[in-house]
């Protein structure tokens, strides 16, 4: 009975599907400078190139790393990137493998170069459609100003309008870091919370400006400094420690102002400045900045400077308003005493 | 001025900062670094010490598909190569519940995809296709010219009698049915309409009926395990939930790799209350969908060691479907974001929508689930309209929403 086998085999459910076949471009532009990867699942490249050699139906690295050239090759000769309508040279690097939740990918890192700085880039995608009608290719394209991912379905190119990556774009990026992350606003609010109280209990606006102007000018200096050290690649430490540092900076500068140390705040600014600093330049680094040019950094780092600048003042000037109040003291230890609580919070979420 | 008393110290600190500054400046301008490229977001890459580590499972490959793939090669044209090798990527997807080789048969028969009127196996094959992503309303209208050409074959009847049940078109898949009864084994038309039945509130009839052509039958095992999987669905609608434990589990036995049967299977188990069962019936099967959301929902209801684990791969995979542009996968996701998630709203408005595209049992059950969750029971008229306009009677469904009226 062929035909009832068959019956049953092609009728009787509706898929119960594991993952499709995907794969995942990402491109990185900076200036005229191409960096990113390319992942292709192992079992989608057998279908096109037959990587289980002896088709014991097993893979092994062996068998896969022999057809690494065919694998590039084969990459190459389907993946296009035009940058203003002129083609862009693109090299795949040594692949390694990467486990998505469906199984190992084949990763390979690409560097590549446009002409000229493209203001539109156009990826055409064409790996695997002709064997397989429901591949997609996942393409994320980013630059300074840019984030965009798109889905190829077939060899249609993908285009996107890139914003130029001047130090204007750079200086909001910047600008807009600072004003949308609430962890460097609360760190802001921190530093400058007891500005008004010291030496004594400051009377005049002078000498809060000087304060102010002291203590926000040495975390300025500091944070700049580190932004362009790191950028330029001279200090480097991994993300994670980072960000998890910048979290504690909250807590460790929230407890000074419940426990009234008030001494020396502009040191520990200057400190603090430091490693924020260093924060900056990681997620300057992710935003995808031009590798060979000051304008960008500076840009970046005006934006991060102007935006802390304004910050700070429109704080100050309302904590000088509420000095004498009661208010000001509830501000100063419930606001304190939030902020420990959200530093941990932060911290310890990213170190799970 | 404050800034006048800055010590020795800090103006040392001051200076030594500006200095590097200045250096790092002149690094960037002279261009010395370059940007490393990105790891593949963010997952971590690796290179095997051990050149004879298996880094994927493939399907060995069938010389006879290798000698016809040839032979297509040489002759485009041919679409009785095209089909049989499409035959076998469909066949392949079913058996290992990969969606991939679903892609693969429609790239085989690309030719003639998207002609009006393709040879009529061609339009067997792409309805099945179509079909099996969820694209109902161009699967039957295939079938449908298919039926015009070749009113005989039951295989066309019986993939139509499959569709229109989803789609809530008794009355032609009753027609198919009645059909199939005169083209093909006696076990496949029993079926056939014991599913319809089940649905429109003769289950108890449908059960016996089904039970006895089971009996008298001497068809395939896996024959055998399609209508014993429908019993077990029956046994579900009357409410027999023992029933249905060992109806299911006589087909799991009979093939393992059944994945509808197992998720049935688990569902009963859930339902009975032994979510731990449930959950050691899935493990290491979580590479299905279907069979994931029911790990990930089991381990949450017995609080169970891995719970985090998989409800984090299911977000994973909803996310993965989400970035592709896909929405195939609507009754799994309605049930996590119900049942393990707790959104009921959310839930809801997923349900919904998964009815808009099918209209099956457990498609109804899902929509009065997040309704009365969400303390909507407004929402789920459509479900209510459906059960009143085919009379249908479903146990759990009453309890739900108070019975059909």
């Amino acid at each position: 009975m062929k035909f009832a086998i068959l019956a049953v085999l092609l009728v009787s459910r509706v898929a119960a599907a594991h993952k499709p076949s995907d794969a995942h471009l990402q491109i990185v532009v900076a200036d005229d400078r191409l960096s990113g990867s390319l992942a292709v699942a192992i079992r989608d490249l057998d279908g096109a190139l037959e990587l289980d050699f002896d088709g014991s139906g097993q893979i092994t690295w062996a068998e896969a790393h022999a057809a690494g050239p065919r694998i590039a090759a084969y990459a190459a000769e389907r993946l296009a990137i035009t940058g203003d309508g002129s083609p862009c040279s693109i090299t795949f690097g040594a692949p390694a493998l990467v486990d998505f939740s469906d199984g190992a990918y084949w990763t390979l890192p690409i560097t590549g170069t446009c002409p000229s700085p493209p203001e539109m880039l156009a990826v055409t995608y064409e790996l695997l459609f002709d064997i397989d009608a429901q591949h997609r290719g996942i393409v994320q394209i980013r630059s300074a100003g840019t984030s965009k991912t798109a889905v190829a379905r077939d060899a249609s190119p993908i285009i996107v309008q890139l914003e130029p990556s001047s130090a204007g774009t750079f200086f909001r990026r910047g600008f807009g870091r600072v004003t949308h992350s609430l962890e460097q606003l609360v760190f802001l609010a921190c530093l400058v919370l007891p500005i008004v109280l010291r030496p004594k209990r400051r009377e005049s606006a002078r000498e809060v400006v000087c304060g102010t102007a002291t203590l926000f000018g040495a975390f300025a200096l500091a944070n700049a400094t580190m932004l362009l050290v790191s950028a330029a690649g001279l200090v480097q430490v991994p993300a994670i420690l980072v960000e998890i540092a910048i979290a504690l900076s909250v807590v460790a500068v929230a407890v000074m102002n419940l426990a009234r140390v008030l001494e020396a705040r502009w040191d520990l600014a200057f400190e603090l400045g430091l490693l924020h600093g260093l924060g900056f330049a990681i997620w300057l680094h992710d935003l995808g900045v031009p590798a060979h040019r000051l304008a960008p950094v500076l840009g970046f780092g005006a934006g991060v400077v102007v935006a802390q600048a304004a910050v700070v003042a429109v704080l100050v000037a309302g904590l000088f308003v509420l000095r004498r109040t009661v208010g000001y003291q509830v501000l100063l230890w419930a606001g304190s005493a939030t902020a420990v609580g959200a530093g941990a919070i932060w911290a310890l979420l990213r170190c799970l | 001025m404050v800034a006048l008393t800055v010590t020795l110290r800090r103006r040392l600190v001051l200076g030594l900062g500006a200095i590097i500054a200045v250096v790092a400046a002149c690094v960037l301008v002279s261009g010395a670094n370059g940007v490393p490229p990105i790891a593949a977001r963010g997952y971590p890459s690796y290179a095997p010490a051990d050149p004879t580590t298996v880094i994927a499972q493939v399907p060995a490959r069938d010389p006879r598909e290798v000698a016809q793939r040839r032979m297509l090669r040489a002759a485009p044209d041919r679409a009785d190569l095209a089909v049989s090798l499409a035959r076998a990527e469909i066949q392949r997807s079913r058996a290992l519940s990969d969606p991939r080789y679903l892609g693969r048969a429609q790239a085989t028969l690309a030719r003639w995809w998207n002609l009006e009127a393709p040879p009529p196996d061609v339009l067997l094959l792409r309805a099945t296709i179509r079909q099996s992503l969820h694209d109902f309303l161009t699967a039957r209208a295939d079938l449908d010219r298919l039926i015009a050409v070749r009113p005989d074959d039951a295989q066309a009847h019986l993939t139509r009698a499959v569709v229109s049940t989803i789609m809530a078109d008794y009355t032609t898949a009753r027609a198919d049915c009645a059909r199939v009864a005169a083209l093909a084994d006696p076990l496949i038309a029993s079926t056939c309409v014991a599913q319809i039945d089940g649905i429109t509130g003769h289950a108890g009839q449908a059960s016996q009926q089904l039970a006895r052509a089971l009996e008298q039958s001497t068809a395939d095992p896996s024959l055998r395990g399609w209508a014993l999987t429908a019993l077990a669905e029956l046994s579900i609608v009357r409410g027999d939930f023992a029933a249905a434990t060992s109806q299911f589990r006589q087909v799991v036995d009979l093939d393992p790799e059944d994945a509808y049967a197992r998720a049935g299977l688990a569902d009963v188990l859930m339902w009975t209350k032994h979510p731990a069962e449930a959950s050691a019936l899935l493990a290491g099967r979580e590479s299905v969908d279907n069979l994931l959301v029911r790990r990930a929902i089991a381990e949450y209801a017995a609080a169970g060691p891995d719970a985090a684990k998989w409800t984090r791969a299911m977000r994973d995979r909803i996310a993965a479907a989400a970035e592709r542009g896909d929405r195939i996968h609507l009754r799994e996701e309605a049930r996590f974001t119900l049942e393990v998630l707790g959104e009921a709203r959310r839930a809801l408005a997923i349900a919904l929508d998964d009815w808009a595209v099918q209209k099956e049992l457990a498609d109804a059950r899902l929509v009065a689930a997040a309704a009365v969750a969400a303390g909507d029971l407004n929402a789920a008229r459509p479900v209510r309209a459906w059960m009143q306009a085919n009379a249908v009677e479903d146990v759990q469904l009453a309890k739900l929403l108070g019975g059909a009226r």
